[in-house]
């Protein structure tokens, strides 16, 4: 039974760092309708600035701050630089993002070399914790990054739903010309979003190096993660990451416990039963 | 007969001699490593123009569909001992047969629905084949696969090989540019452009996607034969996330709605691979420059794709209001009395079309 | 209202089509050679100079194993070096090619380095899958040779050898010698799970600790096989049952760091024993803190850090001289790669670099080869496989606080069947993720 509870955790917090990583993706095909498949870059590109900084520092807190804004930064270049100017080309800037995405990993590859990073985490949030159910302990981290999921999951609601920046990202899903037509400034809108986006995927870079480790390969692994996620949830929804990355999370930590082997196939066994049934994503909207 | 047609012909004429006797002045590593693996390589990437280019459907699946068929070929011959021809039969029916499963999964998603999909398709078979033990031997793949020898025909020999690839590469190409040619490619370019309008008219479009896709995995499938040959042996390495982007990279460096361009594209690659690692470590860099140099600047033929798959998402996403942009450059062939374009550039550019007559307001049974 | 157009098509491509086939068929009919039994395409042997001998190398210097990598080709010049970079009057010139632990991307390499660099011999591949690939490779290039770098699947010469492959240094059930009695009888543990990689390697590795363990009495209550290249261990961890004495890990480089960082987050008490590259140089030196829990546990290897011999204290002497910022010590790849090199050397020396007949006098020299390395002597069986020292650690701490394997004993002169007959051993079939078994 306390193996089971363990196994749920483990899925529950995954699904978090899932979160993390996919929520930027698919705000960013909602509002713009691009794939970014240079976002599983931007995720390497986080956890390796992160841990630079948290080594040249000593501070992990510092780390988890200025990575992602760093990346936000790079973001909103490319997005200003290369795809602004081919916008409304769908396979162009998949293309320039999968462009991108290549030269970034190699570059990183190069700077880095071929080896694991760790993180130095504070004490507080390393190591064991009781959990008082069961007689359990946890990995204290983990539950601090499915904390931070939730937090950053109500901060996107509430900037989505609350503000007026929100409202204007919504009405732009729907309908991205009226919203220009009604005289906002749509590009700047876009720049944001984008640099919004990257930031959610620097972020989680960092969370999730200093949980695991940051290593070459770990671009593509993370935006594979990203797009069946979205997949399942649904392309430019939130909620729909949301749910999606709870259930991926959850399958793939019950399939690596008890059929370890064929796990991953598990996992996209679902992708396939959904694009199956509904191929939009359970919360998507029909295209 | 005008000068620049003249200037065609010679060109094409001097290609064909270049191919043709490529064994003869090149080192036996050119002709294996570069001018082998540029022709397999090609078919694959022919197979993958042909969806984008002429079926509007980007498919990342096409190095999937190769594994599938040099997997089958290799576990029949080397695990089964059974003989060639079944392995290359079964390989062939296996990639076909897996197209047309993936196909039905994917085809009523559009536009970059359908690249990811058929991403997701193309990793859950890598991780299948990485995993597995029984079929496909996990991460150490199949070793020991041989090319026959059939009669007096000696296979594993580079240069018999080399013209044999050619061959087929050649009948393959043909093959291609005949069929869109067909009602059937045109059909299928007509719902690469507008597949509403082709529905309304009677074409069973999902019936029509279905079919070239699993056409294009049959195309796939017979590079799959080839490369196994070639390498002799399959593992998981040679489909995953790096060589399904590859193909990719290789068709729209070429030039995604030319066929020549699976070719040129797959050369230009594999010299890039073969010899940059020579003089730096970053080659991966130089590859991702140059498409980043394609896709901005150099669209060309990657120009009427993305077209063409926006006029194809636009029509059923809630762009409303999206003026379609014009689908040629091209000027067409002009025709006498009344006529209409039915399908786009490719058919307007060769110049051995005519059309002959034009009958306006005639009833006609759809086929 | 619908228009119909007929369309005229002038069939002047069909006719070249047909021109095309014609002249295809008919230079096909031509040529023709030997069919080589490993698979793939034969090749001519193009002629190599005669005042240098070219030696390649093939490591994995891009993927996961890159670090590696590096410290081999450290290992090939470290070897070079000794021989002051010429045999007789000819220089070495040594030519590097990377792979990225795929077998077909170290096919190619292999490829290349014979039929486009010209090399006379070559070195290498890193990674087990990678060298059955270049086995298969070798059987189509009768006419030179090959030796291995450090891939230890045991099959690689076990089961259809390559009559030109040599392997000097010993493969992965040969690295996992004496640890299985060791544990059993000075660590005390008696019941114990085991998690490894899910392909040939760590099969080796497992096979060579439980021939030993379960011999001794041991238990093997319960095998996680995770697939390559897990990061997330965390279901695993909770998954491991209570009862148990300590967990053998055979995961290498990156997936054991993971492992080892999530066990202590989920307050595992088990202790713990390392296949050969879980706690080696690449592990123990990674930046982070992973020190308490990796203290004591005990491991077994080709190579032990600080073994007192005089010939090990040269080897590692030489090898920090030569590369100031290598590891501090030579790694197991660094090593396997130097010995390969230096037997290749010896051998060229020998026979004065005489290459001619397809390398034959070469070959003959290299059949016979024994002669003695930083680790004791080594000599080859029939299979052309090493023969070798074996050494069982345990991870101690330096008074300046680095960690390394302390060598606390000596396995000498272990073959490819671990002391058993040889065909008894072939009988126990190949190893897989249920072969062996000692619930």
């Amino acid at each position: 039974m306390s193996e089971f509870i363990t196994v749920t955790l483990n899925g529950l917090t995954l699904g978090g760092l899932y979160f993390l990583v996919a929520s930027g993706f698919t705000l960013v095909f909602g509002l713009m309708r691009v794939v970014n498949l240079a976002h599983g870059s931007l995720y390497l590109l986080g956890g390796y600035i992160g841990w630079s900084i948290g080594n040249a520092t000593g501070n992990w807190v510092l780390a988890v701050i200025l990575a992602p804004l760093g990346v936000a930064v790079v973001g909103v270049i490319l997005q200003q630089a290369l795809l602004r100017r081919i916008q409304g080309q769908d396979l162009r800037e998949a293309l320039v993002t999968i462009g991108v995405s290549i030269v970034v990993a190699d570059l990183l590859l190069a700077q880095y070399g071929g080896q694991n990073y760790e993180y130095t985490l504070p004490d507080i949030i390393n190591g064991p914790v009781n959990l008082g159910i069961a007689n359990l302990t946890y990995p204290a981290y983990r539950v601090f990054i499915l904390g931070i999921a939730l937090v950053i999951g109500i901060g996107l609601w509430f900037l989505l739903r609350r503000t007026r920046l929100g409202m204007i990202i919504r009405a732009g899903i729907d309908d991205r010309d009226m919203v220009s037509a009604m005289g906002i400034n749509v590009q700047m809108v876009f720049a944001i979003v984008f640099g919004l986006g990257a930031l959610l995927a620097g972020l989680a870079g960092v969370i999730g190096g200093s949980n695991l480790s940051v290593r070459p390969g770990d671009d593509g692994l993370y935006l594979l993660y990203s797009l069946i996620v979205v997949i399942i949830g649904g392309m430019g929804s939130v909620g729909g990451a949301a749910l999606g990355a709870l259930l991926v999370g959850l399958v793939s930590q019950y399939g690596l416990a008890y059929i370890p082997t064929y796990s991953i196939l598990i996992t996209f066994a679902l992708m396939i039963v959904v694009l199956a049934v509904r191929p939009q994503g359970l919360l998507g909207r029909r295209v | 007969m005008t000068i620049l047609r003249v200037a065609r012909i010679a060109c094409l004429i001097a290609i064909v001699l270049f191919l043709l006797t490529f064994p003869l002045f090149a080192s036996q590593f050119l002709v294996v490593q570069i001018g082998i693996q540029s022709l397999f390589l090609g078919i694959v990437a022919l197979s993958l123009i042909f969806l984008a280019g002429y079926g509007g459907m980007v498919s990342l699946a096409q190095m999937t569909l190769y594994g599938a068929s040099g997997y089958l070929l290799a576990i029949l011959t080397v695990t089964y001992n059974l003989p060639w021809f079944v392995g290359v039969i079964a390989g062939l029916l296996f990639s076909t047969l897996l197209a047309a499963i993936f196909a039905l999964i994917s085809v009523r998603s559009q536009g970059i629905y359908f690249i990811m999909i058929t991403l997701a398709e193309a990793m859950l078979v890598f991780y299948y084949a990485d995993q597995d033990r029984i079929f496909t031997n996990g991460h150490t793949g199949i070793n020991g696969v041989q090319a026959p020898t059939v009669g007096s025909l000696v296979l594993t020999d580079p240069t018999t090989f080399y013209y044999m690839t050619l061959l087929i590469a050649a009948l393959v190409y043909l093959g291609l540019r005949y069929l869109v040619r067909s009602p059937f490619g045109l059909a299928l370019q007509g719902i690469r452009d507008n597949a509403q309008r082709m529905q309304s008219l009677g074409f069973y479009v999902y019936a029509h996607r279905v079919a070239a896709f699993t056409l294009a995995g049959l195309i796939a499938g017979i590079a799959g034969i080839l490369g196994t040959w070639y390498d002799g042996a399959i593992s998981p390495g040679s489909i995953d996330l790096t060589r399904t982007i590859n193909i990719l990279v290789i068709a729209v460096l070429g030039g995604l709605s030319y066929f020549e361009g699976a070719f040129i594209g797959a050369t230009f690659f594999v010299v890039v691979t073969t010899y940059a690692s020579s003089f730096t470590d970053r080659f991966n860099t130089l590859i991702g420059l140059a498409l980043l140099a394609v896709a901005l600047f150099f669209p060309d033929g990657l120009v009427g794709l993305s077209r063409k798959t926006v006029q194809l998402i636009t029509r059923t996403t809630v762009w409303r209001g999206r003026v379609p942009i014009p689908l040629s450059s091209h000027k067409p062939v002009p025709a006498p009395g009344n006529s209409r374009t039915v399908a786009s550039d490719s058919v307007a550019e060769d110049e051995q079309f005519m059309i002959v007559s034009v009958k306006p307001e005639e009833e006609e049974k759809q086929p | 209202m619908k228009s119909r157009i007929r369309i005229v098509v002038r069939r002047r491509w069909l006719h070249k089509l047909m021109l095309l086939i014609g002249l295809l068929a008919l230079l096909t009919a031509c040529g023709g050679t030997s069919t080589p039994s490993g698979g793939g395409l034969s090749s001519g042997t193009p002629a190599s100079s005669s005042n240098e001998i070219r030696i390649g190398a093939l490591a994995t210097l891009a993927g996961p194993f890159a670090v590696d990598g590096q410290d081999a080709l450290r290992g090939v010049k470290l070897a070079i070096a000794e021989f002051g970079g010429k045999i007789g009057n000819k220089s070495i010139t040594l030519v590097t090619e990377s792979s990225d632990a795929t077998p077909a991307v170290a096919r190619n390499a292999a490829r290349k380095l014979v039929q486009q660099d010209n090399v006379d011999l070559m070195i290498g591949p890193l990674s087990g899958d990678e060298g059955l690939a270049v086995r298969d490779y070798a059987k189509t290039q009768p006419g030179k040779v090959f030796l291995n770098g450090s891939s230890a699947a045991q099959d690689t010469t076990l089961r259809n050898p390559a009559p030109n492959f040599y392997r000097f240094a010993t493969d992965g059930v040969q690295w996992m010698a004496g640890l299985g009695t060791y544990v059993y009888n000075a660590q005390g543990y008696k019941r114990v799970a085991i998690l490894a990689e899910d392909y040939s390697f760590p099969y080796s590795q497992v096979a060579g600790f439980m021939l030993e363990f379960c011999k001794a009495g041991g238990h093997v209550v319960k095998k996680f096989w995770v697939p390559i290249g897990t990061t997330d261990y965390s279901s695993v961890v909770s998954a491991i049952p209570t009862n148990i004495d300590a967990i053998y890990v055979a995961l290498g480089g990156s997936g054991s760091i993971n492992f080892l960082k999530q066990y202590v987050q989920f307050g595992g008490k088990a202790k713990l024993i390392g296949g050969t590259v879980t706690v080696d140089q690449t592990v123990l030196s990674t930046k982070g803190p992973l020190y308490q829990r990796v203290l004591g546990v005990a491991s077994a290897s080709p190579i032990a850090d600080n073994n007192p011999d005089s010939a090990w204290q040269q080897f590692v002497h030489a090898y920090k001289a030569m590369f100031p910022d290598g590891f501090p010590s030579p790694s197991l790849f660094a090593y396997t790669y130097y010995v390969n090199a230096k037997a290749a050397l010896l051998a060229l020396k020998q026979v004065n670099g005489d290459l001619s007949n397809g390398e034959a006098r070469l070959k003959e020299v290299l059949n016979t080869l024994q002669f003695d390395t930083p680790t004791g002597p080594v000599k080859l069986d029939h299979n052309r496989q090493a023969i070798a020292n074996n050494f069982v650690t345990v991870v101690n701490k330096q008074p300046n606080g680095t960690l390394f394997n302390k060598l606390v004993q000596v396995v000498p002169n272990v073959n490819q069947t671990l002391g058993v007959p040889e065909d008894q051993f072939l009988q126990l079939g190949e190893f897989n993720r249920d072969n062996p078994s000692c619930p």
